[in-house]
C-alpha cells in the first residue's frame, strides 16, 4: 500500500503531472483517438476515476481535501468534463468517417427533419430546469456553505486559495510575476477567445463535430483549456497545501513542510555561472538583462516571422498576413506558460528578464 | 426544404415528457419542503420547546405545593362575605344605576371637551408657527420693524389675533379639566357604593395570589395552537413565540477587524434560565448560573444586561448553534460526550473560542486589570500568589507587574554568603538541596541528554558559579552573635516569633508551601555560615537593602539560639554530592558557540572564533561564558546581578498571551491536543518537552527551567495566563479604579510585597462562601493558603495568632499606623507570641500602607484632629458603672505593663489590648461598632457582645438606652488613655525598652513530623 501511495504522490508532482497530462493528451487525441471515442472507453475512464476516488477516500488526507465543501464542485466537474469532452470526440470520429465515405454528417441527416418548439424544446428545457433546481437544493441542504469568520489581517488562511475556477490563474503566479500572471495573461485569454471567430474562418465543422478538418484549431484550444486551465485547477485544488507547497494526494498537509526554492535569473546564469564579465553582474540593468531582453523580443517579434516562413508556412498562405500574425502572437503568448514551467522545472529559471529596479520581471 | 411539422412528428413522446415532468416536479416539491424545514428547524428551537415543557412541569409541581398551603377556611369565609355583600348591594341597585347613567353623561362631556381643546391647541400651534415665520425670524436676525409702517400694523394685528387665540385655548383647557374633575368626583361616589365589595375581592385575590400567579405562568409556558401558528414558517416574521434571545451591550465592542461592533450575545436563546433563580437542578442548557449573587443576578455587580456571557466565557456570542458558538469541552471525557451528543468538533476558524470552564476565573482580568487581586476570584488570586512566589514575572513581562521587585535574592554580595561548591550543587539541581526549593531546575532538564550536551551544561554551570562569585562585592558582617546557642531554645524561638509566617520548615508542616513568600529553611544548615546568618537575623537590610525580610528584634542570645537551630538543619545527602570540576576545554568550546553568534565577531568563522578564544586568559573565558550563560538562561530575571539590573527578562511577554493564536505555539513534534491550554499544561509539566525529536543546535534549545509544578498549580497558572488577553474593554464596563481605589491598590501591593498576609487575614484577598455552599469546606481550608498562613499553627484558637486586619481601615488612626509600622516593638496584646516584625521600610512604602488603610476604611484623610474625649458628670459615672458591670477589666488591663505568667500563657489579659492605648489609636465610631457586634468587626475575637440585638444588659444605666451606653463607654475607654498619657496618646515608658512576650513552646518533634508530615507532602508536592 505504502509503495502505491508513494508512487502516486510522486507522479502527482507538478512537473510529472504536467508531463503525463501532455502525453495523455497527445495519445488520446492522435494515435488512440478512435479507441477513445468508443463508449466503452468513456465508461472505463469514468469508472476508474470513481474507483480511484472511492478507494483513495480511505486515506484521511485525501478524504478531507476531496470532501471539503469548496472542492466538491471540482470533483463533480472532473466527471462532467470527461463526459463533455468525450461526447464531441465521439461525434467527431463518426463524422470524420462519414466525410471520408463522402456521406452527410450526422447532424445534416437529422437537420432535415423539423421538430416542434413546444413540447420538444421548451418542455424538455423546463424539465431540465426543475431537475437542476432540485439538485442545487439538495446540494445546498447537505453540503453547508463553507463560510468562515470575518477576514482577519493577522490570521490569514494558509493556504490562501482563490475560488476554484481561478486556481489555474493562481498556479500561474508560481511561474510569472503578478502583472503578467494576474493582469496580462487573463486579459489575453479573454481577448484571444473574442478574436477566435475572426481568426478561424475555416468553414469546415460548422454545425457539426469533426476532427480531421480542424486538427490545429481543436488541439490548440483543448491544450489551452485542458492542460493549461483544468490541470492547473486540479493541481491548485488538490495538490497545493500550506505555503502553496506541493503535497501528494495522500500526503498530510504539514504546516512545517519545507521545499527548496532556489531560483536563478537568466542574467545570473550568464554572468555568475557563465563567468562573463569576471563573474560580476553589470550594474546597469540594460547590460545585465540584455540577453533576456533580446530573447523575449526575438520570441515575440522574430518568432512569428520565422514560424510563417517555416513550420506554419501553409497557415500564412491560407490565412493572410493580418490574421496569421495575430493568431501566432496569441499562440506564442499561450506557449510562453508551458515554456516557462519547463524552464523552471529543469534549470530553476526564475526570470528571463529581471529588472527589480523597475518592478519589471518576465 | 424541410417539410412542415405535424403533431405526430414530435421528437419526444408526450406521455414520456409528462411522466418526467410529473416525477421531477414531485421531487422538486419534496426538496423545497425539505429546504424550508431544514431552514426552519433550528437547533435552538428544539431547546426552547423543551424548555417550555420543562418549565410547565416545574410550575405544575409548584402549583400543587401552593394549593396545599392555601388557607381554605379563610377563602371560604371571604367568599361567603362576598355573597352577603352582593345581596346587600342589590338593594342599592337603583341608586347605582342612576349614578352609572350620570357617569356616562359626564364621560361623554369630558371626551368632547378634551377633543375641542386639542383641536384648538393644534390650530393655535399652526398660527404661532406662521407668526414666527413671518415676523419672528426678522426679530431674531436683528431686523427692526419700523413703527408706523404697513408691516408694523400688520404685525400688531397678527400679534393681537394670536393672543386672543391663546386665551381661547386656555379657556377650552380649563373646561376640559373641569369636566375631568366632575367625572372623577362621580367615580369616587360610585366606588364608595362598592367599597366593601372591592375590598373583599382584593383580599380574596391576595390569599390566592401565589396560585394565580403560578397559573398565569403555567399558561405562559403552555404550547398551544396559537403559539405554534405564531412560530410557523413565514408567519413567524411577525411575533413568534420561539425566537432568538439576545443581550446587546453597547459599551463592550467586539473587534471584527477594521470595525468594532457592539457585543451581541445570543447564548440566552438556549440558556433560557441562566439568570433566573430556581433552575439550579435543571438539566443543561436550562440551569441557573451557579453564582447569581456575583454574576448575572439582577442585584449582582455583573447583571446580564451589562456584561452578557462571552466577556467572561468567550466564544461566539452571535451564534445560536452548539458547535458553531465554539463551546469548548472541559476535558477529554466531555469532548467525547459532546461529539456523540451534539456532533461537536473544533471550530478552527474561530479565534475567540470558549474558555474551558475550569479556567473561566482568569477572564476576570479582561475587565479587572488594575488590581493585583480580584475580589472573590479565589482561584485567580491563588494563581497570582503563585506567579509572585514562582517569580514568573522575572523573565516574562506581564503588564502591571513591571515594578515588582525581583523575586529572588540579590547576588550582588553573594560572595559573603555562599560558597562555590554549594552554588554548583544547588544550581545543578536545587531539588537535591530542598524539595521545596523555589529555584527552578535549569540544568539537565531532558533536552540536553546527549553526552556532548551534558558536558556543555556542566561547563556552563561552573562558569555561571565563577562568574557570579567574581562579580560579587566583598561583604563583611558588622555584627557577630555571641558564641554558643541552644538548638532546642532556638527551635522554640523559630516556632513562636513568626518566622513561619513566611518561611517553611519541614518539621512544622502545616503551613509549609511550595512557592511561599520566602525560602523554605528545612535544609538551610547546609547552606549558610554562622556569621552571615547572625548578621542577617540581626538586620537583614545590612546584606540586601531591598529585602522584604524584617527584623524580629531577636536578642543576641536568641540570635545565637536560632542560628544554632537553623544550622542544625542539614542535608547530608546534598553535602556529599560530588561537585566535580570545570572542564576548561569544554568551556572554551561552548564559548565558541556563543561567539559564533556574537554580533561583535560577525562575520564569524570557526577558525577566527577559535583563535580569539585561544588568546583569552582562563578567567576571561570563564567570565565571558558565565555572562553569556547567565544572559541566555535569564538568571538576572529573578536575581539582581551587577550590570544586568535593567535588562528585560529572557522569556516571552505574557501580557496578551491568552489571546495568542494556537498556531503561534510550537508544539514541536508532540502528538497532542492543539489548544493553548494544553500547550501551557505541557509546558509547565515538562518545559523542554517540545524539543523532543527536534534537531537543534545547542544554543537553540528550549531553556525555560523546570518548576516542578503540581497538577493544581499548573491548572491555576493556565487560568492566569488565559486571562491575560488582548481584549480591550474600556469604561464604563471595565473596572476602572477611582482615586481612592487606586490608593488602596497601591498600598495593597506594598502589603503583599512584605507578605503581611503571611500572618494577618487581610481584607479582600478571599471571600468566604456562604455556609452550606457545596464548596464551603474546601474553600475554608484554602483560605489560609491565601491569607494568614501562620494561623495554620493556631488552628485550635486563632486568637492566639496575629490579629485579623478586617475592618482595620475604620479601626485605627493613620498616624498610629504610620508610627506602629516604624516601631512595632511595643506590643498591644502581650500574650501573642508572634512578634510584629520591624520592617524598617522606606517612608514612601509606609505612607502607602497607611494611606491604604485610611482609604479602605473610608476615613477622612489626613485624620481629623485628635480631640480629648468629652465625658463628665453623670455620663462618666454611668460609663464607670458599665465598665464594672460588664467586667471589662477582667480582660483588658488599664495601663498595666507587667503581666502574670498565667496571663501571658493563655490568660485573657494577654490577648486583649491594653485599654489605655485606645486613645490616639482607635476611632470612636469603630469602638461603638465593636461594642455593638464584636464578631462582625473582628471575626473570631474573644470579646463577647453585650448588646445582643441591641438590647441593653444594664437597663438601669442611662435609662437602658443601648446607644447612649455604647457611646459613653467608648468615650470612657478613650478617656482612660487620655488621662494616663496626660492629654496625649500613651507612649512607651522609657524603662520598658523591651517588652517582647516570653518565647513560646514549639510542639514536640514526635507528633509533627510523622503523620502531618506525610499528609503535607502528598498535598503540596507533586
Amino acid at each position: 500500500m505504502g509503495f502505491i501511495t508513494d508512487l502516486i504522490n510522486y507522479l502527482c508532482r507538478p512537473a510529472i503531472l504536467f508531463t503525463l497530462s501532455c502525453v495523455a493528451f497527445y495519445l488520446g487525441l492522435f494515435p488512440y483517438r478512435e479507441k477513445l471515442a468508443k463508449k466503452s472507453s468513456l465508461y472505463t475512464i469514468l469508472v476508474s476515476m470513481a474507483v480511484f476516488i472511492l478507494i483513495s477516500m480511505l486515506n484521511p488526507t485525501f478524504r478531507d481535501v476531496v470532501t471539503k465543501p469548496d472542492n466538491v464542485p471540482i470533483v463533480l466537474m472532473l466527471f462532467l468534463l470527461t463526459f463533455f469532452c468525450w461526447l464531441p470526440l465521439n461525434k467527431a470520429v463518426k463524422n470524420d468517417k462519414l466525410i471520408e465515405e463522402g456521406k452527410d454528417v450526422e447532424n445534416k441527416q437529422e437537420a432535415k427533419e423539423l421538430v416542434f418548439t413546444w413540447p420538444d424544446l421548451i418542455f424538455s428545457e423546463f424539465i431540465c430546469a426543475i431537475v437542476v433546481w432540485s439538485v442545487l437544493l439538495i446540494w445546498a441542504i447537505t453540503i453547508r456553505a463553507p463560510l468562515e469568520e470575518p477576514a482577519n489581517p493577522v490570521e490569514t488562511p494558509n493556504p490562501s486559495k482563490a475560488p476554484w475556477y481561478f486556481l489555474g490563474l493562481q498556479e500561474m503566479l508560481v511561474y510569472y510575476d503578478p502583472w503578467l500572471a494576474g493582469v496580462v495573461f487573463p486579459t489575453l485569454i479573454i481577448v484571444g477567445l473574442i478574436v477566435l471567430p475572426y481568426i478561424d474562418v475555416n468553414p469546415k465543422g460548422n454545425g457539426y463535430y469533426c476532427f480531421k478538418d480542424r486538427k490545429f484549431a481543436i488541439t490548440t484550444y483543448l491544450f489551452g483549456f485542458l492542460i493549461l486551465w483544468v490541470v492547473l485547477i486540479v493541481l491548485g485544488t488538490f495538490l497545493r497545501g500550506p505555503n502553496w507547497n506541493f503535497y501528494g494526494p495522500y500526503e498530510v498537509w504539514d504546516l512545517h513542510k519545507l521545499e527548496v526554492l532556489r531560483n536563478v535569473n537568466l542574467s545570473e546564469y550568464i554572468f555568475r555561472f557563465g563567468g562573463l564579465n569576471g563573474g560580476k553582474l553589470p550594474d546597469f540593468w540594460l547590460f545585465r538583462e540584455l540577453v533576456g531582453i533580446i530573447l523575449v523580443i526575438g520570441y515575440m517579434f522574430a518568432g512569428p516571422v520565422i514560424l510563417g516562413k517555416t513550420v506554419m508556412k501553409s497557415f500564412l498562405e491560407k490565412m493572410g498576413k493580418p490574421r496569421f500574425y495575430i493568431m501566432v502572437v496569441i499562440l506564442l503568448l499561450m506557449a510562453s506558460l508551458p515554456i516557462k514551467m519547463i524552464l523552471r522545472w529543469t534549470i530553476n529559471l526564475k526570470y528571463i528578464v529581471a529588472i527589480p529596479e523597475y518592478f519589471f520581471n518576465i | 426544404m424541410a417539410k412542415n411539422a405535424s403533431p405526430d412528428d414530435k421528437f419526444y413522446k408526450s406521455q414520456t415528457l409528462m411522466k418526467a415532468f410529473g416525477i421531477s416536479s414531485v421531487i422538486m416539491l419534496i426538496f423545497t419542503l425539505w429546504m424550508v424545514l431544514d431552514d426552519f428547524g433550528r437547533e435552538w428551537k428544539k431547546y426552547q420547546v423543551n424548555f417550555f415543557n420543562y418549565r410547565k412541569g416545574k410550575i405544575e409541581k409548584q402549583i400543587e405545593e401552593a394549593k396545599q398551603s392555601l388557607d381554605e377556611n379563610k377563602i371560604k369565609e371571604l367568599k361567603d362575605k362576598l355573597a352577603q355583600v352582593d345581596a346587600a348591594n342589590k338593594e342599592k341597585a337603583a341608586e347605582a344605576k342612576k349614578l352609572a347613567k350620570e357617569l356616562v353623561k359626564l364621560k361623554t362631556d369630558r371626551v368632547n371637551k378634551v377633543d375641542k381643546y386639542q383641536a384648538a391647541k393644534g390650530r393655535y400651534d399652526v398660527s404661532k408657527y406662521e407668526f414666527e415665520n413671518v415676523y419672528g425670524h426678522k426679530v431674531a436676525h436683528g431686523e427692526k420693524i419700523e413703527e408706523g409702517t404697513k408691516l408694523s400694523d400688520k404685525e400688531r394685528k397678527a400679534r393681537e389675533a394670536l393672543s386672543k387665540e391663546w386665551e381661547k385655548v386656555q379657556a377650552l383647557s380649563d373646561a376640559a379639566n373641569n369636566a375631568q374633575m366632575a367625572e372623577d368626583a362621580k367615580n369616587a361616589e360610585m366606588a364608595k357604593l362598592d367599597a366593601e365589595k372591592s375590598e373583599l375581592e382584593k383580599e380574596l385575590k391576595k390569599s390566592q395570589a401565589t396560585v394565580e400567579r403560578l397559573l398565569a405562568a403555567k399558561s405562559n409556558s403552555e404550547i398551544n395552537l396559537t403559539k405554534l401558528l405564531r412560530s410557523a414558517p413565514i408567519l413567524d416574521l411577525a411575533n413568534p413565540v420561539f425566537k432568538v434571545q439576545q443581550v446587546v451591550i453597547p459599551t463592550i465592542r467586539d473587534d471584527v477587524y477594521f470595525a468594532q461592533v457592539q457585543k451581541v450575545d445570543r447564548c440566552t436563546t438556549c440558556h433560557l434560565a441562566i439568570d433566573t433563580p430556581g433552575f439550579e437542578d435543571a438539566p443543561q442548557p436550562y440551569r441557573t448560573h451557579p453564582n447569581l449573587e456575583l454574576m448575572l443576578g439582577a442585584t449582582s455587580p455583573h447583571p446580564t444586561e451589562k456584561v452578557g456571557c462571552t466577556v467572561c466565557h468567550s466564544g461566539r456570542g452571535a451564534s445560536v448553534d452548539f458547535v458553531r458558538s465554539a463551546h469548548t469541552p472541559r476535558n477529554e471525557e466531555q469532548k467525547k460526550e459532546w461529539q456523540k451528543k451534539y456532533g461537536w468538533h473544533e471550530m478552527h476558524h474561530v479565534i475567540e473560542k470558549m474558555v474551558p470552564l475550569q479556567y473561566t476565573e482568569g477572564q476576570c482580568r479582561v475587565c479587572h486589570r488594575e488590581t493585583e487581586y480580584v475580589p472573590a476570584a479565589q482561584k485567580l488570586n491563588k494563581a497570582v500568589q503563585l506567579v509572585r512566589g514562582a517569580g514568573c514575572y522575572g523573565c516574562h513581562r506581564i503588564q502591571g507587574w513591571d515594578h515588582i521587585r525581583k523575586p529572588a535574592p540579590s547576588l550582588k554580595r553573594v560572595k559573603g554568603k555562599l560558597k562555590h561548591d554549594w552554588i554548583v550543587r544547588w544550581v545543578r539541581n536545587p531539588k537535591s538541596f530542598n524539595d521545596h526549593a523555589r529555584m527552578p531546575s535549569q540544568f539537565h532538564q531532558g533536552n540536553t541528554e546527549s553526552p556532548e550536551y551534558t558536558a556543555f551544561q556542566e561547563a556552563e554551570l561552573f562558569a555561571i558559579a565563577d562568574y557570579v562569585l567574581g562579580l560579587s562585592e566583598d561583604y563583611k558582617v558588622s555584627y557577630t552573635a555571641p558564641a554558643g546557642g541552644n538548638v532546642e531554645r532556638g527551635r522554640n524561638v523559630f516556632y513562636s516569633v513568626g518566622c513561619l509566617g513566611c518561611h517553611g520548615m519541614e518539621e512544622f508542616p502545616e503551613g509549609r508551601r511550595r512557592f511561599g513568600a520566602a525560602p523554605d529553611l528545612s535544609t538551610v544548615g547546609s547552606k549558610l555560615n554562622r556569621e552571615w546568618l547572625g548578621q542577617w537575623l540581626k538586620n537583614p537590610r545590612h546584606y540586601w537593602k531591598d529585602t522584604a525580610m524584617p527584623s524580629l528584634r531577636l536578642t543576641d542570645a536568641e540570635i545565637a539560639d536560632v542560628s544554632a537551630y537553623l544550622l542544625s538543619k542539614k542535608n547530608p545527602t546534598f553535602e556529599q554530592l560530588e561537585v566535580g570540576e570545570a572542564d576548561f576545554d569544554k568551556q572554551k568550546e561552548v564559548l565558541e558557540l556563543y561567539l559564533m553568534r556574537d554580533p561583535k565577531m560577525a562575520p564569524a568563522t570557526k577558525a577566527k572564533v577559535h583563535q580569539f578564544v585561544e588568546g583569552l586568559s582562563k578567567k576571561e573565558v570563564v567570565d565571558r561564558l558565565g555572562k553569556n550563560a547567565v544572559t541566555r538562561y535569564g538568571c538576572y530575571g529573578c536575581h539582581e546581578i551587577s550590570g544586568m539590573e535593567t535588562m528585560p527578562g529572557s522569556g516571552v511577554e505574557l501580557s496578551e498571551h491568552g489571546s495568542k493564536l494556537v498556531n503561534k505555539f510550537d508544539f514541536g513534534l508532540l502528538d497532542m491536543e492543539k489548544s493553548v491550554a494544553s500547550w501551557l499544561h505541557q509546558k509547565f509539566k515538562a518545559t523542554r518537552s517540545f524539543d523532543k525529536g527536534v534537531v537543534k543546535e545547542y544554543l537553540d534549545l528550549l531553556r525555560m527551567p523546570n518548576y516542578h509544578f503540581d497538577e493544581e498549580q499548573r491548572d491555576s497558572l493556565v487560568t492566569f495566563i488565559l486571562g491575560l488577553t488582548a481584549q480591550k474593554i474600556g469604561a464604563p464596563s471595565a473596572k476602572i479604579l477611582n482615586a481612592r481605589e487606586s490608593q488602596i491598590e497601591e498600598g495593597s501591593r506594598v502589603v503583599h510585597q512584605y507578605n503581611c498576609q503571611g500572618c494577618h487575614i487581610v481584607e479582600g484577598m478571599y471571600q468566604s462562601l456562604p455556609e452550606g455552599h457545596p464548596d464551603f469546606e474546601k474553600h475554608e481550608k484554602e483560605k489560609w493558603n491565601l491569607e494568614g498562613r501562620i494561623l495554620t499553627y493556631f488552628s485550635e484558637d486563632e486568637t492566639k495568632g496575629p490579629p485579623p486586619l478586617v475592618t482595620e481601615g475604620s479601626r485605627v488612626r493613620s498616624e498610629w499606623v504610620y508610627n506602629f509600622l516604624n516601631n512595632p516593638s511595643w506590643k498591644l496584646r502581650r500574650g501573642i507570641k508572634v512578634r510584629m516584625p520591624s520592617y524598617n521600610m522606606p517612608t514612601d512604602e509606609n505612607n502607602k500602607i497607611t494611606t491604604h488603610w485610611a482609604r479602605s476604611g473610608n476615613l477622612e484623610f489626613p485624620n481629623a484632629e485628635l480631640k480629648a474625649p468629652e465625658i463628665s458628670g453623670q455620663r462618666l459615672e454611668a460609663a464607670k458603672a458599665l465598665w464594672n458591670k460588664l467586667q471589662c477589666g477582667n480582660c483588658h488591663t488599664v495601663g498595666q505593663y507587667a503581666l502574670s505568667a498565667d496571663d501571658l500563657e493563655g490568660g485573657s489579659k494577654g490577648y486583649a489590648p491594653d485599654i489605655t492605648r485606645s486613645y490616639g489609636r482607635l476611632n470612636k465610631e469603630w469602638i461603638i461598632s465593636l461594642l455593638k457586634n464584636p464578631q462582625k468587626m473582628v471575626p473570631g475575637t474573644r470579646m463577647p457582645g453585650f448588646w445582643p440585638e441591641g438590647n441593653s444588659p444594664a437597663p438601669e444605666i442611662l435609662g437602658g438606652d443601648s446607644q447612649k451606653q455604647q457611646d459613653a463607654l467608648a468615650d470612657y475607654v478613650l478617656l482612660l488613655g487620655y488621662q494616663k498619657g496626660g492629654g496625649k496618646p500613651v507612649t512607651m515608658p522609657s524603662d520598658l525598652n523591651r517588652l517582647e512576650p516570653p518565647v513560646g513552646q514549639a510542639p514536640s518533634a514526635e507528633n509533627t513530623d510523622t503523620k502531618d508530615g506525610e499528609n503535607n507532602d502528598s498535598k503540596t508536592d507533586s
